[in-house]
């Protein structure tokens, strides 16, 4: 008789078949040269001390652009390239509930997001410090909690666009533009609370600096109410979740349709 | 009291949109080697997707021990799925790949390591490729890993597609060595192949589909003598053809026969057609002894799976 396990052991299953996967040389490869490329750039055009030049590449390049794409990529692709390359029937036909399988593939492509954007954080303020960009020590907590759930939200959105259709980046990218920079930007109205980022900025503005340079600077952001942005950030990323669990467990997925959709 | 079917299917159809994959088939396989036959597009697939819950059905119901396959861990726990298709994540090293598998199928991360080298060494892959990237396995290679995947958790149904695809003619005895062992353990194994003369000696019971129905369904004898009505075929070498002939004339049991063996050796060979397949058996012995003809070769010339599935499905 096998001594068995419970969800624990299926995680750790999971989670040594997402490392695996994602741990590979070419992927190493790829990150330092992104990195290294930004690094670069990011040398090339901050002024010694200047804490506007610095806060527009994390914000908005890194915050803005890099994290959604990355997280739309990884996470879109979960299930989606195990569907393209005819690999799913290993997953699904594993004693687990499709849900539960949904959701232990979220949670190990999220902690493999984290790992690397916790990386990629560390590595901004880092050059920020080349750069003599101060109060960066007061900024650190409050930009890894804000990742580490904008990092959730962004996940569970992109995992739900993969499981709708097998063109989920053209779909996030839509997103991105219209709800994300459309109305996310509109500031006479509430429906500006639907964006991710919206929240993401008001976390960020709890920070003396960030708020001296984007909420009272040209950027004009609002300063809102902070429980309610972390709030919002966690519902999203519990909703965007319950319905990519619900749509994989009612929906079939199998390669012969990718080309019919 | 009568054994509960492995898998039973009620009134089951499936369609893909307008086309039909399944027709309202209903059938029940039970315990042992069950062979899956059809043409391309009869639907073997669509079957197999619903028995290991990748698929839902339309209409009607198929139940594994008695469950509903789709979404549920209590049934899925029993089955065990090789499918046709060569893809593996060709990333992942073998044993890495099973490890994490195992640990999914719900087998304890600490035993987890032990038992997928036990299922390796069981599928005779060498040790040597244990380490290898997927990406770099032949294909008889991947069927056996695929094998392996399938046996992880132990399941009481082991359903394989095209298992013999790509395995030399070693690889395929040492499979059906593994897939006979199993049955004899007591695994109910339902096999999709093409290479019916491997069914035929694999598998005493035949689902045959054809257009989304099932065609036929039963043993193997069952089909043959379904066909064959009351009639036998046989090839037989003895002492004396002519005296046999006449003395099984005599007894009522021949419809006919034909010399095979012209070069005038009275010890030449009959193709017979025998009347009662049956009560020839039981006279056999009498009539030969009585006669005091010897027999040297008695065999079969009945219709092979191949023959049973042209038949059906014409």
């Amino acid at each position: 008789m096998l001594p068995t396990s419970n969800t624990g052991g299926a995680l750790r299953g999971m989670w040594a078949l997402v490392w695996a996967q994602r741990c590979t040389a070419r992927t190493f490869i790829r990150l330092a040269l992104g990195a290294g490329a930004l690094g670069f750039l990011m040398l090339l055009t901050i002024d010694i001390g200047h804490k506007k030049d610095w806060l527009e590449w994390v914000v908005g390049i890194y915050l803005h652009f890099f994290l959604p794409l990355t997280c739309l990529n990884v996470c879109g692709s979960m299930m989606r390239s195990e569907v393209q390359a005819n690999t799913l029937s290993f997953l699904c036909t594993r004693p687990l509930h499709r849900h539960t399988l949904y959701l232990l593939q979220y949670v190990c492509h999220v902690g493999w997001l984290q790992l690397v954007f916790f990386v990629g954080t560390l590595t901004l303020f880092a050059l920020g410090a080349v750069k003599q960009v101060e109060g960066l020590g007061a900024l650190l907590p409050m930009m890894l909690l804000t990742q580490i759930l904008a990092i959730f939200a962004w996940s569970a959105l992109a995992g739900l666009l993969g499981l709708v259709h097998q063109r989920f980046v053209v779909i996030g990218i839509l997103y991105w533009l219209v709800v994300e920079m459309g109305l996310g930007m509109v500031e006479s109205s509430n429906i500006n609370q639907l964006s991710i980022l919206r929240h993401v900025h008001t976390l960020l503005a709890q920070n003396n600096m960030v708020m001296s340079v984007m909420v009272e600077g040209e950027s004009k952001w609002a300063a809102a109410d902070p429980l309610t942005a972390g709030l919002a950030l966690i519902g999203a990323t519990l909703f965007f979740l319950a319905a990519g669990a619900a749509l994989f467990t009612y929906r079939e997925y199998l390669p012969s349709q990718e080309a019919g959709q | 009291m009568s054994i509960a079917p492995v898998i039973q299917a009620a009134e089951l159809s499936r369609w893909y949109g307008i086309v039909m994959g399944l027709n309202n088939i209903s059938f029940d396989i039970g315990t042992g080697l069950t062979g899956l036959v059809g043409p391309n597009g009869a639907g073997k697939s669509t079957l197999i997707k619903i028995i290991t819950g990748q698929l839902r059905p339309s209409d009607g119901e198929l139940t594994v021990f008695g469950m509903q396959p789709w979404n549920n861990p209590a049934v899925l726990r029993e089955i065990g799925f090789c499918p046709e298709d060569d893809a593996l994540p060709d990333r992942l090293r073998a044993r890495t790949w099973l490890r994490g598998l195992a640990m999914l199928s719900g087998i304890a991360p600490s035993a987890a390591p032990d038992h997928v080298d036990a299922i390796l060494d069981r599928v005779k892959l060498e040790r040597v490729h244990w380490e290898k990237p997927l990406g770099q396995f032949s294909k008889g290679m991947r069927q056996r890993v695929k094998l392996a995947q399938a046996l992880l958790h132990h399941p009481r149904l082991l359903v394989l597609d095209e298992p013999m695809n790509g395995l030399d003619p070693m690889g395929r005895q040492e499979v059906q060595r593994i897939l006979k062992q199993l049955a004899a353990e007591g695994t109910a194994v339902l096999i999709s192949s093409h290479i019916l003369h491997e069914l035929e000696a694999l598998c005493p019971e035949i689902l045959i589909l054809n257009w989304g129905r099932v065609i036929a369904s039963g043993s193997q004898l069952a089909l043959q003598r379904r066909l064959q009505g009351t009639e036998a075929n046989l090839h037989i070498r003895c002492s004396d053809p002519a005296r046999f002939t006449r003395v099984l004339f005599e007894a009522d049991l021949l419809l006919g026969f034909d010399c095979t063996d012209t070069s005038g050796d009275d010890e030449g060979g009959l193709d017979l057609r025998v009347k009662d397949p049956q009560r020839f058996s039981d006279s056999l012995v009498d009539l030969l002894t009585d006669n005091d003809i010897a027999l040297h070769e008695l065999r079969s010339r009945d219709r092979s799976l191949q023959d049973i599935f042209e038949k059906m499905t014409e």
